[in-house]
């Protein structure tokens, strides 16, 4: 069968359907008007912060493109959020660590796998993806490639970062009796924008 | 050279009869490797790339093991250019001595551990605890038989032989013993919420971790790690020294083969296009980065690896520990995993156990762990031949001598007897004359010497009061 699909969009529309399939949540967005609406309805579905605490963190890096919008701002309209960006403190550690949402960018997402690949660097972390008990992931359309083998081509040539992972879905585990458990250390609940600006 | 390997004292007739008196483990096992059979199975149905990717692997794996002696150099050299620092241990006791060096010299004391197969291998968690060091692990499955001070059984399911209430009772014996809100139910959810609670304090306390390694590229001096949980992501990035224990047959040449091979774990592993973390770890952090170890070492260990380059066995060396062939075996989803013995169970573990050894250990296990119904050899996405492997183990013991010599001398009477067609007749004229020793109501009980065993747990029909050819000779009456 001949896809009518640019390949854009047929990767867009894989990754979507691999990222669900793992047990993430999609949200489509055009521009900046629609993100800032799909970051409220993600913030809904993933952050549950326990009302009865007065502060509720939120740490969180973007890609450059998405760098400009009012990150704490627009975050403070749900509730008492105080929003770190990744390496405002020293210790972005602790911070992580209390944080109800990570919110982070990614430098390439693979179609065929629903996956988001992440370095860590001065300017973008892994702990936001992997301490807070829940995760979002902002994805521009064009940064998704269709297979690993391409993402991981991208990177050849150029000195690696020392640290960097591809996460696809939230952690789980199926260790007790082969139940399957979602959220085990990383987050129970992972979602992802994928923008066009 | 020879490499050790932890083996159970227990003899194999003991080991088969708890596995399969173990209500609790058996239905847990067949659950758990039901599902992950179906999942491998399924996860290439509509996915072309996934089986071409496949077939790359295994040449890529076969090349990369044929040119370990090029690729080992280059690895350390692109692990020491990136900042870190290798080792070679050509055995356990060699492997053991530098980690437990390296965590004494830095006066480290709590160490996160990811589940690494090789490390059981070693046994490096009793000589880090001989050392005085706390040493936990962080895999679930992991943790729990590290409570339960005991071993994997199932390579990707360690734990796959406990249930829920023995994980509860283990969990509550621990938080009494801490002092802690012990787990609120016996339920899958709330195990794994005190373990993750339990664990996390563990995960931004310690100031080592310790990894094994799916894969190492020599080209870029990379270990990939491949976790469902995400706990690989903790042990890199949270404590200030990390220590990375790597197979020397785990070495991909380059960046780009290693792109036909990450998907292979997950997929034929757990039946998904990729595990829900693949961690890769180029060396200690960069000035100005807050994540990730101050110091990397890395350990490549030889234990008996070696010895398999160049002989007809090069390619189990090719595995890549996805436990498929355990998934599908007969013999390993009636005993499970603590039958065997070895660190490693199933078909690859009769096979690698007594070669990587030398036979050492355990040499009955190519003889009593099979049934030679070549189902492992079909599921192995790295297409070691573990069939023909186990035969030729066989043939290889007797050869050894490490056959008992009345066992030896019953084969060889009954091999010579049945060469023949009169041998055979033969030898049917005097079965159905001894059978009558032990017959019951029709059905054969029992039989002398080593066909007693057959009997241990089954009946036989009679030989035949007639045989078809004795009837044949009879009745041709002159025809062909």
């Amino acid at each position: 069968m001949t896809s009518t699909l640019c390949p854009d969009e047929a990767n867009v529309r894989e990754f979507s359907q691999r990222w669900t399939k793992a047990g993430g949540m999609v949200w489509e967005a055009c521009g900046y008007d629609a993100i800032i609406k799909a970051v409220e309805q993600a913030w809904y579905q993933l952050a549950i912060p326990d009302p009865s605490v007065s502060v509720w963190p939120v740490i969180y890096w973007v890609n450059p493109e998405l760098q400009h919008i009012e990150w704490s701002q627009i975050l403070q309209q749900y509730g008492p959020v105080k929003a770190w960006e990744w390496g405002s403190r020293e210790d972005m550690r602790q911070v992580a660590t209390t944080a109800v949402l990570g919110i982070t960018g990614c430098a390439w997402a693979v179609a065929v796998t629903g996956s988001v690949a992440l370095y860590a660097s001065e300017t973008t972390g892994l702990w936001p993806s992997i301490l807070p008990p829940a995760h979002l992931v902002l994805v521009a359309r064009q940064r998704i490639v269709r297979t690993v083998a391409e993402g991981l081509r991208q990177m050849a040539g150029a000195p690696l970062p020392p640290l960097f992972k591809i996460v696809t879905g939230p952690s789980m585990t199926a260790d007790i009796e082969g139940t399957l458990v979602i959220g085990v250390h990383g987050p129970g609940r992972v979602g992802a924008i994928v923008y066009d600006v | 050279m020879a490499g050790t390997l932890p083996a159970d004292p227990t003899p194999w007739h003991e080991r088969r009869d708890a596995g399969l008196s173990d209500s609790t483990m058996r239905r847990t096992i067949g659950t758990v490797t039901k599902r992950f059979s179906t999942g491998q199975r399924q996860v290439f149905n509509g996915y072309p790339e996934g089986a071409t990717a496949r077939e790359a692997a295994v040449k890529a794996k076969r090349q990369a093991i044929r040119d370990l002696d090029t690729l080992l150099p280059r690895l350390r050299d692109s692990v020491e250019t990136n900042g870190g620092q290798t080792y070679l241990a050509r055995d356990a006791t060699e492997a053991v001595a530098v980690v437990v060096k390296i965590a004494q010299s830095r006066k480290v004391q709590r160490i996160i551990k990811t589940k690494s197969m090789l490390t059981e291998e070693l046994q490096l968690n009793q000589a880090l605890q001989e050392a005085g060091l706390s040493v936990v692990e962080t895999d679930l499955g992991e943790y729990i038989i590290q409570q339960a001070h005991e071993t994997p059984s199932h390579i990707l399911a360690p734990a796959a032989h406990k249930n829920r209430d023995q994980i509860e009772t283990l969990f509550r014996d621990d938080a009494r013993e801490k002092g802690i809100t012990p787990p609120n139910s016996n339920n899958a959810e709330s195990l794994t919420r005190y373990a993750r609670q339990r664990l996390r304090e563990d995960f931004l306390h310690a100031d080592m971790g310790i990894t094994g390694g799916n894969f190492a590229v020599a080209e870029t001096g990379t270990v990939v790690l491949i976790t469902n949980e995400g706990n690989a992501d903790m042990v890199t990035t949270l404590p200030s020294i990390l220590v990375s224990v790597v197979g020397i047959e785990k070495i991909m040449d380059t960046w780009e083969t290693l792109g036909t091979i990450i998907q292979q774990p997950a997929m034929n592993g757990i039946g998904q296009r990729l595990s829900s973390y693949t961690t890769f770890v180029s060396g200690p952090r960069r000035e100005g980065v807050v994540e990730g170890p101050v110091e990397w070492h890395l350990v490549l260990v030889d234990n008996g690896r070696n010895l398999l380059r160049g002989t007809e066995f090069e390619d189990v060396l090719s595995c890549i520990r996805c436990g498929a062939c355990l998934n599908v075996c007969p013999v390993f989803r009636q005993v499970g995993g603590h039958a065997y013995g070895s660190v490693y169970p199933g078909p690859i573990g009769i096979v690698e156990t007594p070669l990587l050894t030398d036979w050492r250990i355990l040499p009955e296990l190519p003889t009593v762990g099979c049934t030679v119904c070549h189902a492992c050899g079909e599921a192995c996405p790295m297409e070691i031949d573990l069939p023909h492997h186990i035969i030729q183990l066989r043939q290889e013991k007797v050869r050894r001598h490490l056959v008992a010599s009345g066992v030896a001398r019953s084969y060889r009477w009954w091999a010579k007897m049945w060469a023949t067609a009169s041998g055979y007749q033969r030898s049917l004229r005097w079965a159905r004359w001894g059978q009558r020793l032990y017959l019951k109501q029709g059905t054969l009980h029992d039989a002398p010497g080593i066909a007693h065993g057959w009997f241990v747990s089954r009946n036989m029909p009679p030989v035949a009061s007639e045989t078809f050819h004795e009837w044949w000779l009879k009745h041709r009456q002159g025809g062909t």
